[in-house]
């Protein structure tokens, strides 16, 4: 055999024992309880991007060792054991790039001098037989993992009883971190969002609609189990436990098929523990971006500004666009069996990376060069520098940002307004209860601060709340506060099915009717992947807040507190806490926030 | 993705790394080549041997 197929054939062998001790290390986190945000089709796309990686390289080394006339074998064998070596270095994200190569070559080296040996070349001689056993241990999971997941679901789909005849659909679409002041329900703008605008006419929509968190998982979570963040404890590292009933497993009790189709891979996968109840989960997709972020290596590129820069790529590599987590959903009703559905439908679209001119990544930037990517990163990496650089941004840099995520919820709406009127078309929607909501806002220089999980002002909490169906009166508004905690209780009472129902809180429409609003609503945040020392969370280990019709009451971590005549002064721009005429009001707000967290606790 | 702690940056872990890889790749000159390096980072430089008068 030609040295170069030897090679090739030794490259494929590191590729894959590469990638068998991804699965390893993965299956080692999944049973300490770490969250794995990974496709379950890891088990064989890491293998298969590590054999990717792994041919490249040899062929690069091939190459070089013709051009400067070196042994092949040393060349080779030296490159691959670099490789292996940073492909387990990376899977601990937490070291740094630059000591992980440092290591990864000074393994390199080594294995370089190691194969000049004959005694160690004659060792080659096991790679076609162990290649062979590993390849056929790689087919066996990934036909595991697929079959496990066609298996679940159809066990669970008949284990559903009967539904009753003539029930209503429910669609819960969630439009992930868009706030509600940039999508013209508040005002005249409906121009910006004209599928949601037609949707409050046809609905009920609810002007001060408040996230029970500013950011993804926790406020999902109490979407489905009625509870407060507080009392189900999703938060970074830890997904919803199977403490509270959802409203998935609800409905399905009742007869629902329940699905789901999210675009946030970070914090609504099966990893995050909302797809409980769920008969079908549609997350992770099968494509080159999710192939590449299954291996260390692939995160590790993903992550490296400078590479980014130099492509000129700051999209996220695995994306979902609203279109295809729409398309998908369609295409599963159209083959539904004939049965009610519970439908969540997540659109990840307004979450960073957003860009002015669509998602090409080339930005008209007012000022020095700026990418994207600096969102990735502090996103991903936790580093959250970027959020410091944002401080000193012009007006207009700040205006640029602004109109990017404008675009980006514009394109949520339009993939909202697809859907709608697709259901339309096949007369699904004249027996379907809608409901869209935001599941947390986005501040965008508001407060000096960006993006959400940093603070609980009203920026990152106010959300858009439509609630439609044909039984449901047309083109009212609801004007006092009221809180997406109580989706559970609402979903069933318009369903008829509350008696018996787990879930806590009250209806937003009793009866299907209107009602003021006006709740005391509590929100939450605890410190965690952001706790620099310049956000509100930063101050301390937890902060709430609770949104009355006239005030905003801010308890921030330090235990110092914020208040806002929310009436007068919307923005929140002056803290009323240290006015002397504030203390009565202050008084009655530490009451009742002890007082809801009590009662919330024992419940 | 794997999610290991709050913060990314593991500075013992990535220091134990570094110097592993420096190891395998300088041997025993990368504790010359350390020493040398603090020296010029201190500022203590090795004063040359006086000169041997030839006069």
């Amino acid at each position: 055999m030609r040295f170069s197929l030897r090679l090739l054939l030794l490259a494929l062998w590191f590729g894959l024992l590469a990638g068998i001790i991804e699965i390893i290390v993965v299956q080692l986190a999944l049973r300490s309880g770490v969250p794995v945000r990974l496709s379950a089709d890891y088990v064989w796309m890491a293998p298969v991007a590590d054999m990717g990686y792994a041919v490249a390289l040899a062929m690069t080394a091939l190459l070089v060792a013709r051009w400067r006339r070196r042994d092949l074998a040393v060349a080779g064998f030296g490159v691959l054991c670099a490789f292996l070596a940073a492909s387990v270095a990376f899977q601990v994200e937490s070291l740094h790039r630059g000591a992980v190569l440092l290591l990864a070559w000074g393994v390199g080296f080594q294995a370089s001098r190691l194969a000049r040996f004959p005694r160690i070349r004659r060792l080659f001689v096991v790679v076609p037989p162990t290649a062979l056993v590993m390849a056929a241990y790689v087919a066996f999971q990934g036909v595991s993992a697929r079959r496990g997941a066609a298996g679940r679901e159809a066990a669970a789909l008949s284990a559903l009883p009967a539904a009753t005849g003539g029930a209503m659909n429910v669609l819960l679409l969630i439009l992930d971190t868009v706030r509600e002041e940039s999508t013209g329900l508040h005002d005249s703008a409906s121009a910006r969002t004209p599928a949601l605008a037609g949707l409050a006419r046809r609905g009920v929509t609810f002007d001060l609609a408040v996230a029970p968190a500013p950011w993804t998982l926790p406020s999902h979570a109490s979407f489905f189990t009625g509870r407060a963040p507080h009392e189900h404890g999703a938060n970074w590292a830890v997904p919803l436990d199977n403490r509270f009933p959802t409203l998935a497993e609800y409905l399905a009790r009742k007869g629902y098929l329940t699905a789901g189709f999210v675009g946030n891979l970070q914090f609504a996968t099966r990893a995050s523990g909302l797809a409980r109840g769920f008969v079908h989960y549609d997350d992770f997709q099968v494509n080159l971006g999710q192939t590449v972020l299954s291996t260390s290596i692939g995160r590790a590129l993903a992550g490296t500004t400078w590479l980014r820069r130099v492509i000129g790529y700051h999209e996220l590599l695995n994306r979902r666009h609203a279109g295809e987590v729409a398309d998908d959903f369609l295409a599963w009703q159209a083959r539904a069996p004939a049965r009610p559905f519970f439908a969540f439908v997540n659109f990840f679209d307004a979450h960073e990376p957003y860009f002015p001119e669509g998602r090409s990544g080339s930005i008209l930037w007012p000022g020095p060069k700026w990418t994207g990517y600096e969102h990735v990163v502090g996103l991903h990496s936790g580093a959250n520098a970027w959020i410091h650089d944002k401080w000193n941004l012009a007006p207009a840099q700040v205006a640029v940002h602004a109109a990017g995520y404008q675009h980006a919820v514009e394109e949520a709406d339009q993939a909202t307004g697809r859907l709608l009127a697709e259901l339309e078309r096949r007369g699904v929607l004249a027996n379907t209860l809608v409901i869209v909501a935001g599941d947390h806002g986005e501040q965008l220089g508001e407060h000096r601060l960006f993006e959400h999980i940093n603070g609980l002002y009203l920026t990152p909490l106010h959300v858009p709340l439509v609630i439609a169906s044909p039984r449901l009166p047309q083109g009212v508004r609801v004007p006092g506060p009221v809180g997406l905690t109580d989706l559970p209780a609402t979903v069933v009472d318009l369903l008829g099915v509350s008696a018996g129902s787990p879930f806590p809180g009250r209806s937003l429409l009793p009866l299907g009717v209107p009602s003021a609003g006006g709740d005391t609503v509590l929100s939450e945040l605890k410190q965690g992947l952001v706790r620099q020392g310049w956000y509100p969370i930063g101050k301390g280990p937890e902060m709430f807040s609770l949104l009355t019709a006239d005030h905003h009451y801010i308890r921030n971590g330090d235990g110092s507190e914020e208040l806002y005549d929310v009436r007068s002064d919307p923005g929140e721009a002056r803290n009323l806490a240290a006015d002397v005429e504030s203390r009565l009001l202050l008084s009655r707000f530490r009451s009742s926030l002890r007082s809801v967290l009590t009662s919330r606790s024992n419940r | 993705m794997l999610y290991f702690g709050p913060e990314t940056v593991v500075p013992i872990g990535s220091a134990i790394a570094g110097a592993i890889g420096a190891i395998l790749l300088f041997g025993r000159r990368t504790v010359v080549m350390v020493r040398g390096g603090l020296a010029r980072l201190f500022g203590r430089t090795e004063r040359p041997a006086e000169p041997t008068s030839k006069e």
